[in-house]
């Protein structure tokens, strides 16, 4: 039966149905993760007040009518901050990412493919970096390169992307030997070809997963950084720093903390979960097992 | 196991010693003048000279590593220009807390996670285990460090329960201690109240550091669980008329747990990582809070000294981790 271009649609539409009514959890990782990203896009704009001009006068007020979330130390709008703040995370965690995955994942399938003694150097080169706990060589590569986000954002895309590349590099052997590799192979498909048509097909899943899963970490990791005073700098409503200016009214004036904090848990919650729901759908072990 | 071992000696040492170009290199690119740090921004061309000369920082660099390998090697380990007291002493005084620490909230991890781990895979589908997960998926997104504020808010400045950071609100000088570790000394001598408060000071951020490896522990030992209990020995010992609790823990845990000892492992080293936060929020005067000041003040000798040896105990504590692998599994041999 041939598939018509509305097949695969309807059976997209259908997927999605059916892997958001399979636990309410997915559903609600969905949705926040959907609020999220509208909020990094959209976020500056649906904030009521600026998320940086001070008013001395009305610092550090209680939840209000006016004020949502309240004032911070120098009577910025905790809520206008914390909306304005999303994109911060959002676009931290997608280029350190995308370059961390893109490097990683290149450097793990050729080390894969190749094998010999090329594989065992790199593998070396990403044992080195695995053995060091990863937050503290962040830390100290932010240091080294100054404050700032972009300091940031190089120093956990230099922490990241091993892991891809250890990934990456065991589906690249699990996948070498497979008869449908050889079959390519023996037909004389070029390494590109096989690349694209048998490997990248099955690699896929599994990393999208990864992905979905280390966005949580990059921001957490961000947000740690920027706590640390090595990230976000002032007046960047980044939520970490966020956090760092709020700890010492943390007695009284709770809310300026608070709210930032509030906002990165459900944060990466929503990308926890819903990193997990797909890794329960697309994992086979798991559906066999009947879950 | 000798040729294990001494390969993995030979792998931890040629690691270390990359470390130390890494972070030598590194914290000597600094934009941060450590001399000016030093002396302040008022001193004078000629006292920043004298510092300068003092601690070698107008040598070229290839010969800086040099004279610091040579130090390294007789266990010299440099002054730090921030307490100006020996790093050694400064490691000296602050390793126990971390050890104390990490240690704590290590156990309180694998405990937690591996019974939380158990409980949800053998109640799998019913409240329990949606409680676990929402717990285990809880732990892994929850900012470390606002927690530990949300705790001390709570614990601390409305219960009045527990104390806000540091290790002892009490004047522990009184008795020796042998191990640095607060409340095992107060334990070996005898002095009840001065564990009490010890352990009082150590609940809230060994919990708050505790939660994320929890949560990493309880998915897998769940899911390797689940794993376990589809094979056919278990079926068997079923079939046998063996009561649900001992097939649980007598056949299904010991096999589902060895790839939670290999994570353990690696979670010491998320541990040491995220216990810089804890130490920070909390006050704990431990290495992590250390290495965060001294990064901070660009303090070269303390920073590579604290590399060096959060390296040098992730690296010996996975080797034990796979010893220990090694013992447990019998289809495995060194």
């Amino acid at each position: 039966m041939a598939e018509t271009e509305n097949g695969r649609f309807t059976r997209l539409a259908r997927d999605t149905v059916r892997y958001l009514s399979r636990d309410w959890l997915n559903a609600v990782g969905v949705t926040i993760v959907f609020f999220v990203l509208f909020l990094a896009i959209f976020g500056s704009k649906i904030a009521p007040h600026s998320p940086t001009e001070i008013d001395p006068r009305s610092r550090l007020q209680p939840t209000s009518k006016d004020h949502w979330f309240g004032t911070d130390q120098v009577g910025r709008d905790v809520l206008s901050r914390v909306l304005s703040g999303a994109k911060y995370s959002v676009s931290m965690a997608a280029v350190i990412l995308s370059v961390a995955v893109t490097v990683g994942v290149s450097v793990g399938l050729l080390a894969g493919f190749a094998g010999g003694s090329a594989d065992e150097i790199l593998m070396r080169l990403t044992d080195l970096f695995l053995a060091f706990p990863a937050l503290i060589f962040a830390i100290a590569i932010a240091a080294t390169l100054g404050r700032g986000l972009t300091s940031t954002a190089i120093a956990l895309t230099t922490v990241y992307w091993p892991w891809y590349a250890r990934m990456a590099r065991g589906q690249a052997l699990s996948l070498k030997s497979r008869e449908y590799v050889l079959a390519a192979r023996c037909t004389g498909a070029s390494f590109l070809r096989i690349l694209g048509r048998h490997i990248w097909p099955n690699v896929l899943p599994v990393l999208l997963i990864q992905i979905t899963l280390d966005v949580g970490y990059a921001i957490l990791s961000t947000a740690g950084l920027s706590f640390l005073g090595l990230g976000a700098q002032p007046p960047q409503p980044e939520w970490g720093a966020m956090i760092l200016d709020g700890r010492p009214y943390m007695r009284d004036f709770w809310w300026v903390a608070t709210f930032p904090g509030a906002a990165l848990f459900v944060t990466v919650l929503g990308f926890n979960l819903l990193g997990d729901g797909l890794r329960d759908w697309l994992d086979p072990q798991l559906r066999r097992a009947g879950k | 196991m000798s040729r294990f071992l001494i390969r993995r000696a030979f792998f931890t040492v040629l690691v270390l010693w990359i470390l130390t170009v890494v972070t030598f290199t590194l914290s000597h690119v600094i934009p941060a003048d450590p001399a000016r740090l030093m002396a302040g921004p008022k001193a004078s061309p000629e006292i920043l000279d004298n510092i300068r000369r003092r601690y070698g920082l107008d040598r070229p660099l290839p010969q800086q590593y040099g004279i610091y390998i040579s130090r390294l090697l007789r266990g010299d380990l440099g002054v730090s220009m921030d307490s100006r007291r020996l790093v050694v002493q400064d490691l000296k005084d602050f390793f126990p807390a971390t050890v104390e620490l990490v240690f704590c909230a290590m156990c309180l991890a694998v405990l937690g996670g591996i019974s939380i781990g158990v409980l949800t895979a053998a109640y799998r589908g019913s409240v329990i285990d949606h409680l676990g997960r929402l717990l285990s998926v809880g732990g892994l997104s929850i900012p470390a460090f606002w927690l530990g504020l949300l705790l001390q808010l709570l614990l601390y400045y409305r219960l009045g329960w527990l104390p806000f950071g540091e290790r002892t609100s009490t004047d522990l000088t009184a008795f020796a201690h042998p191990t640095g570790l607060y409340t095992a000394d107060a334990l070996l001598a005898g002095r009840w109240d001065a564990f009490i408060d010890a352990a009082k000071h150590l609940i809230m951020p060994a919990m708050v550091l505790s939660l994320e490896p929890l949560a990493v522990i309880a998915r897998l030992t769940r899911a390797s669980m689940l794993e376990v209990m589809l094979q056919d020995y278990i079926r068997t010992a079923r079939a046998k008329g063996m009561k649900e609790t001992v097939v649980i823990v007598r056949h299904a845990l010991k096999n589902a747990l060895l790839p939670t000892v290999t994570m353990i492992g690696m979670q010491i080293g998320w541990a040491l990582g995220g216990d810089v936060l804890v130490e920070v929020i909390f006050n704990w005067p431990g290495v992590g809070r250390y290495a965060a000041k001294s990064i901070l003040s660009a303090d070269h000798s303390a920073v590579m000294a604290v590399a060096l040896l959060i390296g040098a105990v992730y690296l010996v504590a996975n080797v034990v981790v796979d010893i220990v692998y090694a013992a447990i599994d019998p289809r495995i041999s060194l």
